[in-house]
């Protein structure tokens, strides 16, 4: 008898009016693993939350060996023997290993106090039966990433779990660590338990599981044995359809670079545990695009090419000089233009005015009685709004405006003229096609001009007519580095960033 | 000599003693993440209420334990205002260390005539008892958060909401109890100071709340650590006390305020310094790319 | 802005409500409700010499009210206001006991330097705490609070210790002289120029907050301090908004001893930083609330002395009235404007 069954499993998000899942479908055995794999935004995140319980679905049904489940509720999910590992460790990192797999279900030695050692036994019963070597007494803050996931499974097999939902479980793990976890799920397999594995790592999935689900825009577009499936295939049907359209601007003449010199470096970052460092060059009036999925190293150089963060042992050169030798306040008024991926934290003061969010940039050019009188300060903003094609009043809160309207503050804040640099990370989250057109074209202008453009994104078919140039990271590595030369490049790109030319391991 | 220094230990843990009860009541609101800077008014109102149940009691037992009450009184205030009405924490034991004193006077006004020294020679007792009960109730405590599994709830709420949901555990509860056991501790801890001379004098918790608070961060938010901290402010004290008296003995104007008094600074200093440097250590440590 | 009027109602609302509080109080707990709610409610007004004297009393409280509001803007939570009002207190008295024996220095230099020696006193020891900060990331918060406490301890052993006047009966340095201190305006009243130069000192920072750069950046600073790295904001803005914070407590400290005590008195702050700081935290990061809650708070503490005086009320059950008003406060439900303060512990939560 099947053990899960989730049966046209229907979710829509009202407030940013997304259909995450449509129709989901998916059965899963005793013993399963099956790989349940798409691109960022495909809706497997919400799926793997809505068989856990932490969300409700708006149609379709679950049923565990049979039974049905009302949905929306962890205690509910628990019960029916579903235990979720979320992708950023929910350990309480003070206690230890122990302490934490019997959290909430503590064995008592007398009344209110708990007997470490029957936690330590039965942690450590577990382990052993699952080849984990860990010593339950240790503290989970001096666990590796690999090992602390490891514990979480144990934790949700400890508390009765028959499926596993794994979010995304290796994208802080290196290869080998990979490995050793993929270990544990086929001893869990054999053992009887079923696993779901939500990945975007494909090379992984073929490893591993024995059936896979291709989710693409909320819906299943393929579900197959892992026997029957083939790695490019399956990359391809990840894909959305829209980077096709946008080949037809790839291949397009494009002025070729103005300088041979560098104007940003960046040497020697590690960008993942265990990887090799990396460098890359960006020359004025080039634009070159970084893709990787989330978890691959693209946060981690975006914060060091942005200065953000200081790298360890590696540097950020700017024109030459070290990115931290440059005052800030200079670096971003008249060199860099930086537009973060996490909009909210980095790149906005949401209950601060548009006005205030739209000039800060320029703040030094309006004197003593501008500040005083915000008639000049109010023009200029509109002036600002205008030249960006937005419209919104200049005293309202930036926590009001909608996403879209958010993101083209930052474009038009940030691309108002040409910088030695601009480092642009998801530039287009939360655009429409046409202000994704228009972006576009303003960045390809500014390179023209001579910017040195670094465009971060884990779209594939956003920098297809726009780049000149495209590396692919794949956990923390380059894995493609080239010049983009129409739609084959895109599918390289895709395989690159998940893995796939790596080879599948034997 | 060795009777010297043995009365000085006495003192010494005489003076700790209600630091340490308070103290680990506020490592129990700094373990669950939501630390709780009403000591103060919490040992402050204890104080009173020990004395005023005292004097219209006159008995011992229902005086100290009515300043327990009134700590846990107050601390249902700021945990229900935190928890029902979403106030800030911060703010709420800031209001309730205004609150106290001002509550003090006016009921002492209102039922003693008086807003001044309440006695209650009901609750004067010998310190050694007083020493013993405070030393149940920590020692009580200190098992409670280090060894129940309460405690280690607790301190997984601490950790973050999401990660006690994670486990099943309901943070905003956890929380709330985390303050009353604060509040009862506390106003205990203040009773007792009432108990040590047999009345309440305005203000006589002296900053003790917060230096209960300081001996929190001081100890590392350990149990161990943070009774450690509080014996040693305890011992600061009482050389501070002892100094004082030796010196007074050899002087020949009796100078009300000596430069042993400066040592009561020494805790302050020492936590500021101590806390800055440990967040070098962890600056230092901290992994870049 | 809409968003400015609903502030301004929930800090009247939580005003209001003290103020019932009050009320209530009187018929619960005295046996003359009627002659207590009427020494409360007019007895500060109803002659000169208490009206002056309540406005006179208003100005420390309102410039601690202000330092607490510039930190607060900043994201900072400076907790040692106390203690830099009393460090306030030592540099005033010290600084004019010296300029006393200067001869032919005009008295408004004397005065004038004796309030600055008392800003630069009080703005060091907050500055300490944002060195601390941007160096090791030690909280200002905690800094703050360790370092005036010990000051205080400091400051009371100085005054009342070796700097003392041994003539005196109480723990004090000797009286500055009269032609040294605040000028009285309205004598016999207590009003000295502190009320105008406190007046003074927040049109200045409303000036600041509204209308300068420098206030923009606080606040953009105070809301999203990420944002403001990404962007360049200066690193020293934070220690500039600790520094004026600081000042305006020592500020106040000079306005206790060249007012009407007329000299340093150990332990004569009194409670005026937390004070002044529940007034910023009712008052709002901009400034603008602070004269009217400083008044407010001045009022209950008049209402309450005149109410004990007259009946058999409490003169302390202002603090009641005070600690009302924060509890209401601090329970919007909106979490947007007032900008949770950094916590004490690291650890994540709440």
């Amino acid at each position: 008898m099947e053990l899960l069954a989730a049966r046209g499993i229907t979710k829509y998000f009202r407030d940013t009016g997304t259909l995450a899942n449509d129709r989901i479908s998916i059965s899963l055995a005793e013993g399963e693993i099956r790989a349940v794999v798409g691109e960022n935004g495909a809706g497997k995140s919400t799926f793997a939350r809505i068989l856990a319980g932490i969300i409700a679905p708006n149609a379709g049904e679950i049923l565990v060996r049979g039974k049905r489940l009302v949905g929306g509720s962890v205690g509910e999910a628990e019960a029916a023997g579903i235990g979720f590992v979320p992708q950023q460790s929910l350990l309480a990192r003070s206690l230890s290993v122990a302490e934490n797999i019997v959290l909430g279900r503590e064995p008592r030695s007398v009344g209110v106090f708990v007997s470490e050692r029957k936690a330590y036994v039965e942690s450590a019963l577990l382990f052993e039966r699952f080849g984990v070597r860990i010593d339950p007494d240790s503290l989970v803050s001096s666990l590796s990433a690999a090992e602390s996931r490891q514990v979480e499974i144990a934790r949700a097999l400890a508390r009765g779990g028959e499926i596993l939902v794994l979010d995304e479980p290796t994208s802080i793990l290196s290869e080998s660590e990979s490995e050793r976890l993929f270990e544990l799920l086929r001893r869990l397999a054999k053992a009887g338990k079923a696993v779901i594995l939500i990945t975007h790592r494909l090379s992984e999935v073929l490893r591993v599981a024995h059936t896979v689900t291709v989710l693409r825009s909320g819906s299943v577009v393929a579900d197959k044995r892992i026997e029957d499936a083939d790695e490019e295939e399956l990359s391809g049907l990840m894909a959305r359809s829209s980077y096709m359209r946008n080949t037809s601007a790839a291949g397009q003449a494009r002025p070729e670079a103005r300088r041979d010199e560098a104007v940003l470096a960046i040497r020697n970052l590690r960008l993942a545990p265990g990887a090799q460092r990396i460098s890359l060059d960006v020359k004025a009036g080039e634009i070159l695009a970084v893709t990787a999925l989330a978890g691959n190293g693209l946060q981690g150089l975006e914060d060091c090419a942005s200065g953000m963060t200081r790298p360890r042992g590696g540097e950020v050169l700017i024109g030459g000089r070290r990115i931290e030798s440059i005052q800030r306040e200079k670096l971003r008024a008249e060199l860099l233009s930086y537009i973060p991926s996490e909009r909210e934290a980095k790149g906005l003061c949401l209950p601060c005015s548009f006005r205030d969010n739209i000039l800060v940039l320029r703040r030094k050019e309006f004197g003593f009685w501008d500040w005083i009188r915000s008639s000049a300060r109010d023009r200029a903003a509109r002036e600002a709004a205008f030249a960006g094609g937005l419209k919104a009043s200049p005293r309202v809160a930036v926590s009001s405006l909608s996403g879209g309207t958010r993101q083209r503050l930052l474009l038009a804040r940030e691309l108002d003229r040409p910088k030695a640099i601009l480092i642009l990370s998801e530039p287009f989250q939360s655009l429409d096609l046409s202000a994704q057109a228009e972006a576009s074209a303003l960045i390809r202008d500014l390179a023209k001009q001579g910017s040195a453009v670094l465009l971060l994104t884990s779209k594939v078919e956003e920098i297809l007519g726009l780049a000149d140039k495209a590396i692919a990271l794949y956990r923390g590595e380059i894995a493609f580095e080239g010049p983009i030369q129409g739609p084959e490049t895109a599918r390289t790109l895709l395989a690159a960033m998940t893995g796939a030319s790596r080879g599948s391991a034997a | 000599m060795l009777e010297g220094m043995g009365s000085l230990a006495f003192s010494a843990l005489a003076a700790s003693g209600p630091l340490v009860l308070a103290a680990l009541g506020g490592l129990a609101t700094e373990a669950a993440g939501s630390l709780s800077i009403a000591i103060e008014g919490y040992m402050l109102i204890g104080a009173f209420s020990a004395a005023a149940c005292g004097q219209a009691t006159g008995s011992f037992g229902l005086g100290l334990a009515a300043g327990a009450v009134a700590g846990m009184f107050l601390s249902l205030l700021v945990a229900s205002a935190h928890r029902y009405l979403r106030a800030d924490v911060f703010v709420a034991g800031l209001a309730a260390n205004i609150l106290a004193p001002g509550l003090a006077s006016v009921v002492s006004q209102a039922a003693y005539r008086t807003k001044g020294v309440l006695p209650a020679e009901a609750i004067r007792s010998n310190p050694v008892v007083i020493l013993c009960l405070l030393a149940i109730f920590s020692l009580a405590l200190a098992l409670l958060l280090s060894k129940s599994a309460f405690g280690l709830r607790l301190r997984a709420v601490g950790e973050g909401d999401d990660i006690a949901k994670a486990a099943g555990i309901e943070s905003g509860r956890y929380r709330f109890v985390a303050h009353i056991i604060a509040g009862a501790s506390s106003g205990f801890a203040g009773a007792t100071l009432a108990a040590g001379v047999g009345a309440y004098v305005p203000g006589m918790s002296t900053g003790r709340g917060w230096i209960a608070l300081v001996a929190v961060f001081l100890g590392g938010r350990r149990t161990a650590g943070v009774t450690g901290a509080c014996l040693l402010f305890g011992l600061l004290f009482a050389l501070a006390n002892s100094a004082q008296a030796f010196g007074s003995q050899g002087q020949a104007s009796s100078a009300p305020v000596d430069m042993t008094e400066l040592l009561q600074a020494l805790p302050f200093i020492a936590t500021a310094i101590a806390l800055t440097l440990w967040k070098r250590v962890e600056r230092r440590g901290r992994e870049t790319r | 802005m809409k968003l400015g009027s609903s502030r301004a109602m929930a800090r009247l609302a939580a005003l209001t409500a003290a103020v019932i509080v009050a009320v209530l109080y009187t018929f619960v707990a005295s046996a003359d409700p009627v002659m207590a709610l009427k020494a409360f409610f007019i007895g500060p007004f109803a002659n000169r010499y208490s009206l002056l004297a309540m406005l006179e009393s208003t100005a420390p409280l309102l410039v601690c009210a202000l330092g607490a509001c510039i930190a607060f803007r900043a994201g900072a939570f400076n907790l040692g206001g106390e203690g830099q009002a009393a460090v306030g207190t030592l540099a005033s008295a010290l600084a004019s006991s010296a300029l006393e024996r200067i001869p032919g220095l005009p008295p408004i230099a004397c005065i004038a330097a004796s309030i600055m020696a008392a800003a630069a006193a009080g703005a060091m020891l907050a500055l300490l705490s944002s060195i601390a900060e941007r160096s090791t990331g030690a909280e200002v918060m905690l800094t703050s609070f360790l370092l005036a406490q010990a000051a205080i301890i400091a400051a009371d052993w100085a005054i009342g210790g070796p700097l003392r006047d041994s003539g005196a009966n109480l723990l004090g340095m000797a009286m500055v002289p009269e032609r040294l201190r605040l000028p009285r305006l309205a004598p016999p009243s207590p009003l000295t120029v502190a009320f105008p130069i406190s007046v003074v000192f927040a049109l200045c920072t409303i000036f600041m907050t509204k209308g300068t750069r420098v206030g923009m950046e606080l606040r953009l600073l105070g809301k999203n301090p990420v944002f403001a790295r990404a962007i360049g904001l200066s690193p020293g803005l934070g220690s500039l908004a600790m520094a004026m914070s600081g000042a305006l407590a020592g500020v106040a400290g000079s306005f206790l001893v060249l007012g009407q005590a007329g000299r340093a008195i150990r332990g004569m702050t009194g409670g005026i930083g937390w004070n002044g700081l529940a007034a910023a935290l009712i008052a709002g990061s901009d400034g603008i609330g602070a004269l009217p809650v400083a008044l407010f708070f001045s009022w209950f503490d008049s209402g309450s002395r005149q109410a004990a005086m007259l009946v058999d009320l409490s003169p302390d059950f202002s603090s009641i009235l005070k600690a009302a008003a924060l509890f209401l406060i601090t329970a919007k439900l909106a979490g947007d404007e007032s900008r949770k303060p950094g916590r004490f512990s690291s650890k994540a939560g709440t």
